[in-house]
């Protein structure tokens, strides 16, 4: 019995061995953890586009598996053979902030990280007829009565930022979620709602309609489609949040096909067509290897963790 | 309200699930911030309204059934050949369970073998008795139905 | 007239070709449960970012109009809403074509469908700014108000008032399942996390309207009762379309008033349409039996939605639902961020996005009825292959919408709930409005709550939140009155 169990991991050995070589080849697929249609899902797409061409014979596709605010599709990631054909879209609710919530089976430690292509800024904006118009007098504001923010889903990454910068800020808020952003850019645009968080691409029509205003930016420093926008840290405050657009993979990839996907990756970023496409759509590109977008994942969970840790919500799911 | 006898085992059965959702609803964790209404808020709220409507339910049979007494059972079950009836029951009980175990076998051993099994069974299941119908068909379908969508349509299938 | 100058890139060979294409890949996808219309923009986006906007973007509604109409395919032949917004056509499509007048039924949809969506297109393209605004109206209270008055609907759509009650109040529960919206905690979940987002829609669906059926055949087997293969023409009589004139004018409108307001839906508008048919119908009666303006209302209403939905996202950049969501994406991949500005900057595009609408409504409408002929013969197959087929395609069907092999299970437990409530006389309409509206109502409830402070009079006041009240009122009475006149009638 073991000579045979010592005869077939030989023989799996061998496959491997000669299979990293040949990878890919076979499709290698990319688990978006949110339904088709949405901004992640769309830079996906145009990754996984990219990377065809820059990983010589391969084939990637997109397969979305949402639900559980992305802990569905992630899990599935985490708990996929470890060969590199099954790779993630790497978001940062259902990595940095769900495993907080307890509601996850896998936690940040059990993946590898790929590549990051770009981040979604966040700017807070003044809802239409808000009591406040920029940063000083949000603040001011924000002394007396906690405004009302409007989030894109409890526990999810805007919810969590938002509670951050309230922390970091040392003022109260009362957040609001909403079922999903354009609900609540709904309610911001109609007055429902005091302030929300929102990338720059989806503010700038409700801002040039004069619907809403932008009050800070959450970077280092400003940004081109809102240059007369302050960032927090200009204003005192020590914040800055971002959320990603990147791959990881399960643990346990052999290492040279890891290698093959972190320079696919590199290449694909590179390309021009993809570099237009994902300005065109808003998104803000930079490029951080698989050290700097791990470095990155684990400083925002630790903020995260001491966050959901004040709201009382640690490990709220955990049965 | 033709059927009071099984209106009355029904709204039992009902008040059985509130009593079990109830002890579920006991689980439900988190803290309401700055509201009463909290996530069992409206659990709550449903599971008081199935309690007295399926009280009013099993009153309500009885009543109709005091007056009105056992004659209109038949007229309820319009064929009551008894022995097809039950033979169909356990036929459908059958088939659920197979479904179940379809659900189970989707994943774990794939479309193609899953669907092609069941296919056969089912088609087993409800009688029919020529191998070219219930062999060769099944084959063409699941075969057609996995191009069409994987090919098509892009939808991943295990 | 520059206006109609913008209308001319429409014309072009290859964009009526790539709307027609989309128009009738949206039929075959609307038409296959679990594939929606959504999915179906959202795979097709990445085909038109080399596209002018007019022909990526034309293409992606030509979808979504086709998609909408497809689902009543599946729906009235075999009693499987191909998409949730054909949920409500179940329930008078698939008795008309077991009565042999699956062809006439089809032709109603259609011609349904395309009235639908002309009249809400009109609205769009005439009155989008104006009407946009309405959109932004809707807070918490607003929304309660409107899902408790689509509640309300139960009363009168249920038959047996108390069971329909039952129903309705299993469903809102059954929808707790899962995250709870404002606090993320997990509600009877069992430490299962394919159910942290609760029991998808679709897979309930399907399971509810026709693995159920598939139970009953099951248990009918043996007896005479075979459903007919014939197959009436597709064209509906004179006296079908007066009878049914009532229904589209009521359904289009609906359609579009719900379209508009986001974050609702086509499965809330063609439930709220059938039941406004049937309230001010001659004959009440008839609806559920197999009546034609019974699927009149809910198709006008499900593609009224889709250019209603239309009107915020181009006037406001906010989509009134997910489809339009995915459209959205779609429109900023090219550089066009929709919203009040686009109106000024690229009229050549909106222009033609409203010109798109009406060319893809009329290939609906050519496709829909050459398809009549063909998607009926579907009822010819032998009965015990065809039963077995649905089977099949409830699973995929259930399997693709997610990937999720828990949806699996959540249909196979649907459909044995749903063969139990026919059994027992329960109705699974209701059920199925439940599971619609009951997580509009609690979400909204309890963020208005979170907002004012547990004020409960803030539910109470404003004009809208006031008459969608009073209409539920109305609406939770009129089962009552009818009722009365009708004794009064009798004995009279």
């Amino acid at each position: 019995m073991n000579k045979k169990i010592a005869i077939l991991a030989g023989l799996m050995g061998s496959l491997v061995a000669t299979a990293a070589h040949a990878f890919p080849d076979r499709p290698i697929q990319i688990v978006v953890p949110y339904a088709a249609g949405g901004s992640t899902d769309l830079s996906m797409r145009l990754l996984a586009e990219s990377l065809q061409r820059h990983i010589p014979d391969s084939t990637v596709i997109i397969r979305n598996q949402p639900g559980g605010g992305g802990a569905i599709g992630t899990s599935a990631v985490v708990h996929a053979r470890p060969d590199g054909y099954t790779l993630g879209s790497g978001a940062q609710g259902p990595l940095a902030l769900l495993p907080h919530l307890g509601s996850t089976d896998y936690t940040l430690d059990q993946v590898d990280f790929i590549g990051l292509v770009s981040r979604s800024l966040q700017v807070m904006v003044a809802c239409k007829d808000a009591p406040f118009t920029d940063f000083d007098s949000f603040m001011a504001y924000a002394k007396t009565k906690a405004p009302q923010i409007g989030n894109s889903g409890a526990g999810g990454a805007n919810h969590i930022s938002t509670e951050a910068f309230a922390k970091a800020a040392g003022i109260k808020v009362e957040s609001v979620p909403f079922g999903g952003a354009s609900e609540a850019v709904a309610a911001c645009a109609g007055g429902h709602i005091d302030a929300m968080v929102v990338s720059p691409a989806e503010a700038l029509p409700q801002v040039q309609a004069g619907a809403v205003r932008p009050i800070f930016v959450e970077e280092d420093k400003r940004i081109d489609l809102f240059p007369d926008t302050p960032t927090a840290k200009e204003k005192g405050v020590d914040f800055t949040w971002s959320s990603w657009k990147g791959l990881f993979a399960p643990k346990g990839i052999p290492a040279a096909d890891l290698k093959v996907l972190r320079d696919g990756i590199k290449a694909a970023y590179d390309d021009a067509e993809f570099q237009k496409k994902m300005t065109d759509m808003g998104e803000f590109l930079q490029f951080e290897d698989a050290d700097a977008f791990a470095k990155r994942a684990e400083k925002d969970s630790v903020t995260a963790e001491a966050v959901i840790k004040d709201l009382g919500m640690y490990q709220m799911n955990k049965k | 309200m033709a059927r009071p006898a099984s209106d009355v085992i029904v709204g039992c059965g009902l008040l059985a699930f509130s009593a079990f959702a109830a002890w579920r609803s006991l689980n439900i964790g988190g803290r309401s911030i700055g509201t009463v209404a909290g996530p069992s808020f409206l659990p709550w709220l449903m599971i008081g309204a199935i309690v007295l409507l399926s009280l009013a339910l099993i009153v309500r049979s009885r009543l109709a059934a005091a007056p009105a007494s056992a004659p209109d059972l038949p007229e309820a079950e319009p064929a009551p050949e008894d022995g097809s009836a039950r033979r169909n029951l356990i036929r459908i009980g059958i088939f659920a369970v197979l479904l179940v175990a379809y659900s189970a076998a989707f994943m774990t051993v794939g479309y193609l073998i899953s669907t092609f099994v069941i296919f056969v069974v089912g088609m087993l299941l409800m009688g029919e008795r020529r191998p070219l119908m219930f062999l060769v068909l099944p084959v063409v379908i699941t075969g057609a139905v996995w191009f069409g969508f994987t090919h098509f349509l892009q939808v991943w299938l295990p | 007239m520059e206006y109609f100058s913008y209308l001319l890139p429409l014309l072009q060979f290859k964009v009526l070709w790539a709307i027609g294409l989309g128009t009738l890949g949206g039929i075959v996808i609307g038409a296959l449960p679990g594939l929606t219309a959504t999915m179906g923009v959202a795979l097709l986006i990445p085909m038109t970012f080399g596209m002018a906007p007019i022909m990526g973007l034309n293409m992606l509604i030509g979808i979504y109009i086709g998609g909408i109409y497809g689902g009543c395919i599946s729906a009235i032949l075999l009693r499987t809403p191909g998409t949730p917004a054909s949920a409500a056509t179940v329930l008078d499509g698939y008795p008309m074509a077991r009565k042999g007048e699956a062809g006439k039924a089809l032709g109603m949809a259609t011609i349904a469908s395309a009235i639908g969506t002309l009249f809400a297109s009109i609205v769009l393209a005439t009155l989008a700014p104006q009407l946009a605004t309405v959109a932004l109206k809707f807070g918490a209270p607003e929304y309660f108000a409107l899902s408790l008055f689509g509640l309300t609907i139960i009363a009168s759509l249920s038959g047996d008032l108390l069971k329909g009650a039952i129903a309705g109040c299993l469903g809102v529960l059954i929808s707790c399942v899962g995250a709870d919206p404002i606090s993320g905690v997990l509600r009877y979940t069992f430490g299962v996390s394919g159910f942290a987002s609760g029991f998808s829609f679709t897979p309930a669906l399907i399971g509810l309207f026709a693995l159920s059926e598939v139970f009953t055949q099951l248990e009918n087997l043996g007896r005479s009762d075979v459903a007919t293969g014939k197959v009436s023409g597709r064209w509906p009589t004179g006296k079908d379309m007066r009878d049914s004139a009532n229904a589209l004018v009521r359904g289009s409108i609906i359609g579009t008033i719900i379209g508009i307001i986001p974050g609702t839906g086509s499965g809330t508008a063609s439930w709220i349409a059938y039941n406004e048919a049937r309230r001010s119908s001659k004959t009440p009666h008839l609806f559920g039996t197999g009546h034609a303006p019974g699927v009149a209302a809910t198709e006008s209403a499900n593609n009224a939605v889709c250019a209603g939905a239309l009107i915020p996202m181009l006037a406001l950049g906010i989509p009134g639902d997910v489809v339009t969501a995915v459209l959205m994406g779609g429109l900023m991949i090219q550089g066009l961020a929709p919203g009040p500005m686009l109106f000024q900057t690229r009229p050549d595009v909106i222009v033609g996005i409203f010109g798109g609408t009406f060319v893809a409504t009329i290939f609906m409408f050519i496709f829909g009825m050459a398809l009549i002929p063909l998607a009926s013969k579907i009822l010819l197959v032998p009965r015990r292959i065809l039963t077995m087929s649905i089977v099949v395609f409830c699973f995929i069907g259930s399997f693709a919408i997610n990937l999720n092999p828990v949806d699996l299970y959540t249909m196979v437990g649907f459909g044995i709930l749903g063969w139990g409530m026919q059994k027992f006389g329960f109705s699974q309409a209701a059920l199925c409005i439940a599971l619609i509206l009951g997580p509009l109502a609690e979400a909204n409830l309890r963020r208005g709550l979170l907002q004012t402070g547990d004020d409960l009079l803030a539910f109470v006041s404003g004009p809208i939140t006031l008459l969608f009240l009073a209409l539920s009122l109305l609406s939770l009475a009129l089962p009552f009155i009818q009722a009365r006149r009708a004794r009064r009638a009798a004995t009279a």
